[in-house]
Formats: structure tokens, C-alpha cells, sequence
């Protein structure tokens, strides 16, 4: 065992999803010694990262749930945190499309459903009004419930903006270390993982998909959680000019259903699918989920089906077996489990750190301010929605990098991947570097720029091209050096 | 957008493939003015520059040359006639009579008289083709493949699947053969190889690679890299599934432009190629921009592109002088059987003689192909056979101010059947 057997945390979070970098980063103005684990070798690499990327209003949640409470306050924080992390957020509202008569008549009780939430702005519109807001809608659209406050948010971000600020304010992050077992300690609780042992007085599990698994540790047998696959398609850029609005339509009693949604990267997002699974790490599109969704896209938004698709991807939600949230606080044995969060977690994370650390604190944990405290990070010199550094003259002159274009469909120069590869929770991978820069994520898909993506990481990590991963070990890029012919074996 | 620098040019070529350089040549030999090639890489020459085999430049240097030897050529020539060459130099954004570029050395307008896009083409992304499956490491193009195995000596892993078999996938699996990788397949999902037949016996047949025709990927397998691919036979009704245990798959093939600066400027695009559309003078929507080479029409051969660029270069110095018509222009579209033909537009000037380049939707054997003009036969040729990734030349004269109405090419031939003397019967395993 390494010295680190004798760190003693007040407070150790197991997920540095976006929920446990909310956690983090509120955690982080007092005065106590927190640490966030994670067995991925970045933050924000489970439901965090493949999922709608919407900050919802919540109007549709079911009212009393802490869900809902949570939904309509992250909602609210999150407009003022957005600017403050300098994240990009854009508050272009949602319409909730009536495709039928029938569907019309339910848009007043949805309508009465938001304001029991607390939701303001919503308002129901006749189809000329909707088709006039939408004119590349489907003329069988007979009208629309708008939410002016559903919002897009770079959803890599969320995770990673809120792990800078905690991380500049000194928490420890531990990237790349499954929990293998939990022990109960003199302090608490003895996290363990293959290479350390963490000693922590609380312990929050807020792992998502894996949150089951670290109950289970805590002696939480029944809590479970379960995987509901989304899978998701991206249009080229050129898909942006179709949508002006979250474009939503009626919800299911299992999912918001299949949306239409311009990113804050320029694109326009179509899904998700919700199949519910067993396996945490099926991570595959399917053809079936893929027609479903061109189906109901192009039910939706006709002109759809002809844009080109860049990507697709797919996510795993955390269900849980509860109806609700599951937040507990346990005083006594000073646990926090965190779970079921499904795909609302994106909104909520803000205001569930903020109910969970009052409720900590209630429970007994003093929190004495940090007195070095600083709320926000260094911007980074590009995020989504914004002009490039080299489009900056003055910028280049003084940086001769960021004149050097690597990823040509979304101009990315080396300065921001350097950048990226040196920030306070540094990208480690080549989808770290995707995920904060948006290299590789165009419409050629590495094409031109993965080689020289890869001679970046090695020379900025000082390793071998060969051990550059995607996303951490097994997930290596390459085969490694091709060896000379009298050197190979027979 | 602040502090670039001003530079006043004639002529502002964006690419130093065989297209741009073959434009920039033509155009410094006119003596239009000062002539700018810029190029994002290290090296001028475009793709035969990093390109060790033989088989470029056979129209004009009447041998096939090496990629690297025929880029020189066309660097030299470039460089004589006066044009500058200036690399890592990115365009960001053109505009009529303007291009903004990035380099290491900064961030510059140039302000022309005339723009020349001459961005090539791109193999189309994995996704389009692999429907299903997951997204792990050891997913290429022949693009990042071959910069692995030639510039930085990595291989791209032990036991790769090639998709598709145009030239460029049959040349990978030598490429990756001869670096010590073990290529498990070759597939295809057209009952048919697409490369030349030479190429297959040189490149695959030679290290006894199996060929897969008529089967397309079903899915991609592996959680954090590549474990295996499944495929099944593109014929609907029969769903044999075949697991292909492999670390990598290179999809190779399907070029499409690379048209986003085209695309961003706002300029009309071709909806069969998503490329500029231009006219017989290279001429695309944008007042003062021209296209040429593999740009308009995905991979053709080096020398088409810089024929192309050629001929470009002659319109955009009438256009210089105020000598180009511009109208009236009539439609050039697709018929039966044609899947995209560049120019998509012909402004009618008397008699000029213009290249016209069709490709067909699927391979015909004795194939005709024929111009129509307002329901009129104006041209026609034959070939002994047609394929969808390359274009047949059509030499036509265009039709005069009489024969208003949109000019129609289509194509006519045997279909041709599947391969089956190269249809393997090995099934790939362990």
C-alpha cells in the first residue's frame, strides 16, 4: 500500500459525473477536505455525456417528487451558474408539439401540470402560431405548448467546468480508479481501490449507472438500478437552419419521447430511443433504434430525412426502483446515496449538491467556509457558440498555435488541444480532447486531423503514440510500432 | 475577426492538390497577378504528394510516375510560372472577392479578384455506412491509416477488416500486409469489386486476403476497442450473419467533397455530390469563386483534377478580362441510371466544346451514355463498361440559344452480376 493509505477526507464522492462534480464544486467553498472518485479517466464519462443536453424546466415532471423540486430549481441555477463557469447555455425554449387534435386538448393540462411545478412563460399556441415559430414543422402539427425556459447546455462541460472550479479549489479528484470494496474505518469508511486505500468520514455515492454496485458495498442490498438505453443521431450543421426550438412531442408515461433539439455546437440532435436493458456498458446503436428515430424525426420535421448525419451515439440511463429521485442521507452512518437519477441528472445536478449538502450539514458535518474560495475558472479560449481563437489575429500573432488549424471541419488549432491536454482537470484521452474542444466531432469525423490529434497527445503526455487511448486503458488508439520485417518473428 | 492581415492578390487558390496547382500555374503563366496556393499541410502535392506508389501522371508525362515524383512536377510548375505556394495555411472563410486564412505566422485576408476552391475530397464517415454497433477504439479511414503506417510508423493494429474495394482499401491491405499487420477480410456490400483487378491480385489475392462481395456490416462489436464486426450478405431475405473477430476496421472508399467552406460561404451545392455547382467555367453560384477538381465530384484520378484546374484556370482569366458570359444559362441534370454529372449548369455559348463528367448509380457493361438537349440527342459515347465511383468523360458541344430547356444525361447498359470468381469461400475465423 502507498502512502495515500493514511489520507483522511471528510468527505469522499464515488461518480464524478455531473452530479458528482455539482457535489464537488459546492463542496468545495468550506473548509474540508473532499476527494471525488471515479473508475473513468474523465469526469462526465457515464449518462453525463450521451444524452439530450437540454437543462429542462421541469414542466412536465410529476409535481410533489423530489424530481420535480430538483428539475425546476437546477433549472434556475443553472442560468446563472452557465455564464459564471463560462459554459455555454442558450435559452432558445421548447415547444411541445400537439401532432393530433386530440393531443391538443392534452396540452392545457400539461400546461396546468408546469405551473403546479412552478414553471412560468408556458403558453398554448394555435398551429398557425406554432407553424409560424416551426415553418419546416409537419402541416399535420395542429399546435404547440411553448416553455420558453427549456434551455441547451453543453452537456461535457457541465461535468468538466463544475471538476475545474472544485479542482482549483482543492479537491482531489482520483480519475482512473475503480472502487473495488468499501470497509467501515476508525474515521468512517475505508474506500478501497487497486492502487490506494481512502480514508473519508461521509461517503456519497453518486455513481449512476455503477451507484447500485457501490450501495451494495455500503450493505444497501435493495437499491437497484438499471440501464434504459437512448440511442441518438446528430445532423451536419446544416440541419440547424430547420430548428429553432427544442422541438418535443407529447410524453409517454416511460420517456419524454423521441426530440428534435439544435446543439449549442451547431448540430441538431434527434432521440432518444428508451429500451430498457441489463447490461450497463452496451453502449450500441442498433438499427432498429436508428429507424425508429429517423421514423419519428421525420414524422416530426419532414425536411429532416435529407440532411446528411454525422454521428450517432447511444447512452444509458440510470433507472432506479423507485418512482423518484432516491436521495438519503444516513446521519448516523454518515452516507449519502445519490441514485435513480435517470436522464434528468443534467438539470438537477446544481440543485441536488445544494439539497444534499444542507442536508449533510443538518446531519452533522460542519462546514466552516473556505476562505480562498474562488467561484469560476479560467475561460477557456474557445467553448461552443463562439468564434475561434484563430479568428483572433492578435491571438495568433502572440501564439503562433493557434494558427495551426488540426481539426478542419470545426477549426480547432493546436492551442486549444494543448490547452485542453493542460487544464486544471486535464483531458487525457482523445475523447477528452473531443469533448472540450469539439476535434474530430465534424462532419469528416477525424478524417483529416485523428493522426495528428494522436502525435499531440504523445508528445504533450510524453508517451508513446501506442498507449494514446480513447478513453482510457483497453481503449488504445493504435496496434503500437510496427516493427521492422528481420525483426519479426516468424 | 479583428487584426488580419491585408494582402491584395489577383487570385486566391485554396488547395495545393493537382487541381489548385494546375489553376495557380495556368493562371501566373497568363500573367493575371499575383497568384496565392494555400494549403493546410506541411507538404504541397495534395494526395499523390503522400503517395509512394506508381500510376500518376500518365496523361501528361505519358509513364506512370510515383504520387511523390508527380506532386514535384506539378510543385515545379506551379513554382516556375511565378505562383506562390503558402503552407499550413488554413482557410477559415472565403467570401467573392476574399479569403480569410490562419498559419502559424498569422491570421490573413486576402482580397482578390477571383477565388479558386480546389478543396478535394474525403472518404465519407464511418457512421453513414456501419449502422449499428458501438464506437470503440480502432475505427479508421484509409486517410489516418496510412499517415500511421507512413509518416509515423504506428501500426493501426493486428487484425483489421477492411471495408469497401476501391483501390484505395485493396491498396490498404497491402499497406498493412507489408507493415505486419494480419488484414482478416476485405468487404464489400456490392456484389462486386470496385478496384481494378490488378490491384486485387497485387494487393489482397497475393496474401491470400479473403474478399467478402456483397456483404455489408451489420455492426461493429467491442466496448472499449474493436473486438469483431459482424456482416451479412447485402441481398435482402438472407440473413447469414458472419463474425469477423478483428482490433481494427478501416472503412475505405466513398469520397465525397470536402465542401465546407463552399458550404459556409453559402454557395449552391449539388444535391447529387453535395460539391459546388458550377458551370462549363467552373463558375459556382458566388460571383468570382470558382471550383475545380475532386471538390465537384469526389475522386476522380489526379489527372482529371488537373485537367480540370486547367480549364479553370483559362474561365477565371476571361473572367479577370470581362470576358466570361454568364448567361443564359440552362440545367444540366441527372436521367435514368446517372447518379451526378459535373458542370450542373451551361451558360449557352455557341459551339464550346465541354467536358462533361457522368457517373453512373451501378455498373453497366456496353454502356452508353447520351446528352439529350430539350429531348434531343446532342452527344452520346460508349464505353465497354461504367462504375459509380468513377466518372466518364463525355465530350459535348453545347447547345445553342435554340435548345432552351435543361440538358439530361443518362446512361444505358447490361447490369453486370455479381463476382463470383472472386467471391471467396473461406469464411474469415480465428
Amino acid at each position: 500500500m502507498d502512502a495515500s493509505t493514511e489520507e483522511l477526507f471528510d468527505v469522499l464522492i464515488v461518480g464524478a459525473g455531473v452530479v458528482g462534480c455539482a457535489l464537488a464544486r459546492v463542496l468545495a467553498r468550506y473548509a474540508l477536505r473532499t476527494g471525488v472518485i471515479d473508475r473513468e479517466v474523465d469526469v462526465g464519462e457515464g449518462t453525463s455525456k450521451a444524452n439530450s443536453a437540454i437543462v429542462h424546466t421541469g414542466f412536465d415532471a410529476k409535481p410533489g417528487t423530489a424530481e420535480a423540486r430538483l428539475v425546476a430549481r437546477g433549472s434556475v441555477l443553472w442560468a446563472e451558474l452557465a455564464p459564471a463557469l463560462h459554459l455555454a447555455y442558450e435559452r432558445i425554449g421548447a415547444l411541445l408539439v400537439a401532432a393530433s387534435p386530440e393531443q391538443v386538448t392534452a396540452l392545457d393540462g400539461l400546461r396546468a401540470n408546469g405551473l403546479q411545478n412552478g414553471v412560468t412563460g408556458l403558453d398554448v399556441l394555435s398551429r398557425e402560431e406554432t407553424l409560424r415559430l416551426e415553418p419546416h414543422l409537419s402541416p399535420a402539427a395542429c399546435g404547440a405548448l411553448s416553455v420558453p425556459g427549456e434551455s441547451l447546455i453543453d452537456p461535457f462541460g457541465a461535468a468538466i467546468a463544475q471538476a475545474e472550479v472544485a479542482a482549483l479549489n482543492g479537491v482531489q479528484f482520483f480519475l482512473g480508479e475503480e472502487v473495488r470494496a468499501i470497509d467501515r474505518g476508525p474515521a468512517g469508511h475505508i474506500v478501497k481501490t487497486a492502487a490506494r486505500r481512502l480514508q473519508t468520514r461521509w461517503l456519497i455515492d453518486a455513481a449512476g449507472l455503477g451507484s447500485d454496485e457501490v450501495a451494495h458495498m455500503l450493505g444497501r442490498r435493495e437499491v437497484r438500478v438499471s440501464p434504459r438505453k437512448g440511442e441518438f443521431i446528430v445532423f451536419d450543421k446544416t440541419a440547424r437552419r430547420l430548428v429553432h426550438h427544442i422541438l418535443l412531442p407529447l410524453p409517454t408515461r416511460i420517456s419524454k419521447g423521441v426530440l428534435i433539439a439544435p446543439t449549442v455546437f451547431g448540430n441538431v440532435l434527434l432521440g432518444p430511443t428508451a429500451e430498457d436493458g441489463t447490461d450497463k456498458t452496451d453502449l450500441a446503436v442498433t438499427q432498429d433504434g436508428l429507424r425508429m428515430l429517423l421514423d419519428a424525426g421525420g414524422r416530426m420535421l419532414p425536411d429532416l430525412a435529407a440532411e446528411p448525419i454525422v454521428s450517432t451515439y447511444a447512452g444509458l440511463r440510470a433507472v432506479g426502483d423507485l418512482a423518484d429521485y432516491r436521495l438519503e442521507v444516513d446521519p448516523v452512518r454518515r452516507i449519502v446515496l445519490i441514485s435513480g437519477i435517470r436522464s434528468t441528472g443534467l438539470t438537477s445536478s446544481p440543485a441536488i449538491a445544494e439539497d444534499v449538502v444542507y442536508r449533510v450539514q443538518e446531519a452533522g458535518l460542519a462546514l466552516r467556509p473556505n476562505a480562498a474560495y474562488r467561484p469560476d475558472r479560467p475561460a477557456p479560449s474557445w467553448r461552443p457558440g463562439h468564434l475561434r481563437p484563430c479568428l483572433d489575429g492578435a491571438k495568433v500573432s502572440g501564439a503562433p498555435r493557434y494558427g495551426r488549424i488540426v481539426c478542419l471541419c470545426e477549426t480547432v488549432s493546436e492551442g486549444e488541444i494543448v490547452e485542453a491536454l493542460h487544464r486544471p482537470v486535464p483531458a487525457r484521452t482523445l475523447d477528452g480532447v473531443k469533448k472540450r474542444t469539439w476535434a474530430t466531432a465534424g462532419r469528416c469525423q477525424g478524417y483529416f486531423c485523428t493522426a495528428a490529434l494522436l502525435a499531440i497527445l504523445s508528445r504533450e503526455g510524453n508517451a508513446a503514440v501506442g498507449a494514446v487511448t480513447k478513453r482510457g486503458p483497453e481503449s488504445e488508439i493504435t496496434g503500437g510500432r510496427i516493427i521492422p520485417r528481420e525483426r519479426r518473428g516468424a | 475577426m479583428s487584426d488580419a492581415r491585408v494582402l491584395d492578390v489577383a487570385v486566391t487558390v485554396v488547395g495545393a492538390g493537382p487541381a489548385g496547382l494546375a489553376a495557380a500555374t495556368q493562371l501566373a503563366a497568363r500573367g493575371v497577378g499575383r497568384v496565392l496556393v494555400l494549403d493546410r499541410e506541411d507538404l504541397p502535392g495534395g494526395l499523390p504528394a503522400q503517395s509512394e506508389h506508381r500510376g500518376f501522371g500518365l496523361r501528361r508525362h505519358m509513364i506512370p510516375l510515383s504520387g511523390r515524383r508527380y506532386a514535384e512536377h506539378l510543385v515545379a510548375d506551379a513554382t516556375r510560372a511565378g505562383a506562390e505556394i503558402r503552407l499550413q495555411c488554413t482557410a477559415l472563410k472565403i467570401a467573392s472577392r476574399e479569403v480569410l486564412a490562419v498559419s502559424p505566422q498569422g491570421l490573413e485576408r486576402y482580397r482578390c479578384r477571383a477565388v479558386v476552391l480546389a478543396t478535394g475530397c474525403r472518404e465519407a464517415p464511418w457512421p453513414y455506412r456501419a449502422a449499428a454497433g458501438s464506437r470503440p477504439a480502432g475505427i479508421f479511414n484509409t486517410a489516418v491509416v496510412h499517415r500511421l503506417l507512413t509518416l509515423m510508423r504506428e501500426l493501426p493494429g493486428k487484425r483489421v477488416v477492411v471495408v469497401g474495394s476501391e483501390d484505395v482499401g485493396l491498396m490498404a491491405v497491402r499497406l498493412l500486409q507489408v507493415a505486419g499487420a494480419r488484414v482478416a477480410a476485405i468487404v464489400d456490400e456490392l456484389p462486386y469489386l470496385l478496384g481494378f483487378r490488378v490491384n486485387y491480385l497485387y494487393s489482397v489475392a497475393v496474401f491470400g486476403v479473403p474478399l467478402l462481395l456483397g456483404h455489408r456490416v451489420l455492426r461493429i462489436l467491442g466496448r472499449r476497442r474493436v473486438v469483431g464486426i459482424d456482416v451479412a450478405p447485402s441481398a435482402p431475405g438472407r440473413a447469414q450473419i458472419t463474425h469477423i473477430p478483428c482490433d481494427t476496421v478501416v472503412f475505405s472508399g466513398r469520397f465525397v467533397p470536402e465542401s465546407t467552406l463552399a458550404l459556409e460561404a453559402g454557395i449552391e451545392m449539388a444535391p447529387e455530390t453535395i460539391g459546388p455547382a458550377i458551370t462549363q467555367h467552373y463558375q459556382t453560384s458566388a460571383a468570382g469563386v470558382f471550383a475545380c477538381g475532386n471538390v465537384l465530384h469526389g475522386a476522380e484520378s489526379a489527372d482529371v483534377a488537373e485537367y480540370e484546374g486547367a480549364r479553370a484556370a483559362e474561365a477565371v482569366s476571361r473572367y479577370l478580362a470581362g470576358r466570361l458570359p454568364e448567361e443564359p444559362q440552362v440545367r444540366v441534370v441527372c436521367g435514368p441510371a446517372a447518379a451526378s454529372v459535373v458542370p450542373h449548369r451551361l451558360v449557352l455559348t455557341s459551339g464550346e466544346a465541354v467536358p462533361l463528367l457522368a457517373r453512373s448509380v451501378a455498373p453497366r457493361r456496353n454502356a452508353v451514355i447520351a446528352i439529350r438537349a430539350a429531348g434531343q440527342r446532342i452527344a452520346w459515347a460508349w464505353r465497354p463498361w461504367v462504375v459509380p465511383h468513377r466518372a466518364t468523360m463525355v465530350r459535348i458541344s453545347v447547345p445553342t440559344v435554340e435548345h432552351r430547356g435543361q440538358v439530361e444525361v443518362s446512361i444505358r447498359g447490361k447490369r453486370r452480376g455479381p463476382d463470383f470468381t472472386l467471391r471467396s469461400s473461406a469464411v474469415p475465423g480465428e
